[in-house]
């Protein structure tokens, strides 16, 4: 969703913030103006880093740790206990490694193309709500952003493979823009039935939308609308999967086939940058999917007020997304090690035959839904 | 050649400097997915449950030597694959380290009288860090291997200047 | 411009000003030991026999067109879903319209095949399983898709016949 960037921004520009700002984050350090609120812009990417590089770390070891238990292995038991700091020794190391650009490679392309995944991937992170107002930027279109943002990594993975000058990565890349782009068709329509069924593009809003029903739980979309959501929910599913090159849609780096796909001649730590990037938007991509369909903060079978007013539920309230989006993660590491890959053919047919399809006939059920 | 390395004294700094690269190297060993012959079979195995080389941090097999520490020459090395091997090994960045696995990589092996085709030994084309016996070696060897390379991936000096001799 | 979307701003140009301080500052204590050979493209252990720049498959052209049609509709779309709700039954059969009209793009270039990833398999002149040998009209269908680089040299067409 590239082409809604230019968009976005003229209505941002046109219409500025449109409405009071809910972010605590704002509240602390956003009243300046001029300097003031550059450096808070500055602050707010630097807790948003911090975030989203901490992630990586635990993933990297729960995948390990996943895939070693169900493969009946122990995995990495050696360093740290249960093998915890495993990914920071794998950081390090990739740190103190040498650095190739081969010589036929379009040097700065070459060097541009982690920093565009690893930048999109950041100020995606920055949309995510967390609370009430745990939300670094509360904006008004954050779900169109997001999808924008998401979609900036396209344009990273192709350059690193058509700057790398190597058939490998050539092919991957192509491979991958095919399919992300393709998934994006019945993502786009999915998040369009949640934009639908609570008439905002703010994902803060979205999650309070969902606090009180029946049990608590009669609000989340994928309850309020089983008929039509709960589907579009798993084709989201399918196509965030796709969207984050996770298996069975890893055949932009299958190793049998491709090397290591688009990253083939990276190393070093150039490498862990798109490996830090495949990490976390696996939780940015189930974060958002949370926030949409499951309820985002909210605890089922309790009020919602139970996780708005204070700070500690607030702080409990973000402990719950994380705790939902940490069950999505765990599924997307389980069908990893499940699952076989598919071919390209089978992903494209997947896509435009099944997912597509079944997406439309969603949105104009949601949309009879929503009329009844 | 990094502009900090090895250029300093022995200090508090640099050796507390130089055990954290090292350990952070020798707790991450990626292995190249590379095998050239029946040892090959061997390499799989140690990655598979019941041996599970991953417990070291050492099981993230890369398909590319960019991604690559550790080439593991499992199998008989053949003059015509030699070339291969030879640039493979230049391609991977360093540090990098090699185990020569089995009795044809070590030494030619059962080849070494009659093999017009085989090299014999692995380190007549690149530089070895360990040699493994066996024909094939049993995969706790392999591991034993790993060990010694981690035992002398610790010995290493990043920062610290190099001993004299 | 706002604060909300300055962070947005920040956060991007930071991403990359990241990757780029990260690099420099990485490059002062990380080994750096390049070679002609080192330096190499990667192929497989093989001399790299040619530049990766050329030509690409065409198909990756068709799944590109599809896309930026759709991806436009729903761009189009999200003001629409906004404001659905209280806009009502005008809305929806709006949507309706237009989406049928998108729909009906979908099913034209599903049934000219495009959809397909190997176009022959949907004109149905090559079967996707193959039982047996493949018949005469089967491999008369390869060489008419270009799958093949040209038909049988040693007359296979007549010792094949239909099974």
């Amino acid at each position: 969703m590239i082409s809604a960037l230019p968009p976005a921004a003229a209505i941002f520009l046109a219409q500025g913030t449109g409405g009071e700002s809910r972010s605590l984050f704002r509240d602390l350090f956003g009243a300046g103006s001029g300097w003031g609120s550059f450096a808070s812009a500055v602050l707010g990417f630097a807790v948003v880093f911090a975030v989203a590089s901490a992630l990586p770390v635990l993933f990297t070891w729960a995948e390990r740790r996943v895939s070693g238990r169900m493969q009946q292995r122990r995995g990495p038991n050696r360093v740290g206990p249960f093998g915890l700091v495993q990914a920071v020794a794998d950081g390090v190391k990739l740190m103190f490694k040498e650095d190739i650009i081969p010589a036929n490679a379009e040097r700065f392309l070459f060097a541009l193309a982690p920093g565009l995944v690893l930048a999109g991937m950041i100020a995606a992170f920055a949309l995510i709500p967390f609370s009430e107002r745990a939300i670094v930027v509360d904006a008004p279109l954050g779900v169109y952003l997001l999808a924008a943002l998401l979609s900036l990594q396209v344009l990273g993975v192709v350059m690193a493979g058509w700057a790398s000058n190597n058939k490998w990565s050539l092919l991957g890349a192509m491979r991958e823009a095919a399919q992300m782009v393709s998934y994006e068709i019945p993502m786009g329509i999915c998040l369009l039935i949640g934009v639908l069924s609570f008439s905002t593009l703010s994902l803060r809003e979205m999650s309070l939308a969902q606090a009180d029903g029946w049990l608590n739980v009669g609000n989340w979309l994928i309850f309020r609308n089983p008929l039509f959501a709960f589907p579009a929910f798993v084709v989201l599913y399918v196509a965030l999967l796709a969207n984050t090159k996770r298996a069975p849609f890893d055949l932009p780096e299958a190793e049998s086939e491709l090397v290591s796909g688009f990253h083939t001649e990276y190393s070093g730590i150039r490498f862990s940058f798109f490996f830090l990037e495949e990490y976390a938007s696996m939780f940015l991509v189930s974060a958002l999917a949370v926030c949409m369909f499951l309820g985002g903060w909210n605890i089922p079978f309790l009020p919602g007020s139970v996780v708005t007013g204070s700070v500690g539920a607030e702080i409990l309230a973000a402990l719950v997304l994380i705790v939902k989006s940490f069950a999505l993660v765990f599924v997307m590491i389980w069908l990893r090690w499940t699952l076989p890959r598919i071919r390209i053919d089978q992903v494209m047919n997947l896509c435009y035959k099944y997912l597509t399809p079944i997406a439309f006939v969603c949105l104009i059920g949601t949309c009879w839904w929503e009329l009844r | 050649m990094g502009f900090f390395e090895q250029r300093f004294e022995e200090n508090v700094l640099t050796t507390s400097v130089d055990r954290l690269v090292n350990w952070a190297r020798r707790s991450s060993v990626w292995p190249m997915t590379f095998g050239l012959a029946c040892c090959a079979i061997e390499m799989m195995a140690v990655g598979c449950s019941h041996h599970d080389l991953d417990r070291f941090g050492a099981g993230a097999f890369r398909a590319t030597p960019r991604q690559a520490d550790l080439m593991i020459v499992a199998g008989t090395v053949t003059f015509k694959m030699a070339e291969q091997i030879r640039r493979l090994y230049e391609q991977m960045p360093n540090p990098k380290y090699v185990i020569a696995m089995g009795a044809c990589a070590t030494g030619g092996g059962p080849y070494y009288k009659f093999g017009y085709h085989v090299v014999k030994g692995v380190d007549r084309i690149v530089p070895v860090d360990i040699y493994l016996p066996g024909c094939p070696p049993r995969p706790e060897a392999l591991i034993d291997a790993l060990m010694a390379l981690q035992a002398k991936i610790d010995r290493e000096r990043v920062l610290r200047k190099a001993r004299a001799s | 411009m706002s604060f909300d979307y300055l962070t947005i701003a920040v956060a991007l140009v930071g991403g990359i000003l990241f990757v780029y301080a990260n690099m420099w500052i990485l490059s002062l204590v990380r080994p750096n030991k390049p070679s002609d050979l080192k330096l190499s493209t990667y192929e497989c252990g093989e001399e790299a026999f040619s530049s990766s720049w050329l030509r690409f498959d065409m198909r990756f052209y068709t799944v590109a067109l599809i896309f930026v049609v759709f991806d436009l509709e729903i761009a189009f779309l999200f003001p629409w879903a906004v404001v659905y709700r209280s806009l009502g039954i005008l809305a929806f059969v709006e949507g309706l319209i237009f989406v049928g009209i998108l729909f009906l793009g979908l099913f034209y270039v599903w049934a000219k095949g495009d959809l397909d990833w190997v176009k022959a398999f949907a004109k149905g002149r090559i079967p996707e399983v193959l039982d047996g040998p493949p018949s005469r009209e089967v491999r008369k269908g390869v060489f008419e898709s270009g799958l093949s680089g040209g038909p049988e040299r040693n007359g296979g067409g007549e010792e094949a016949g239909t099974s």
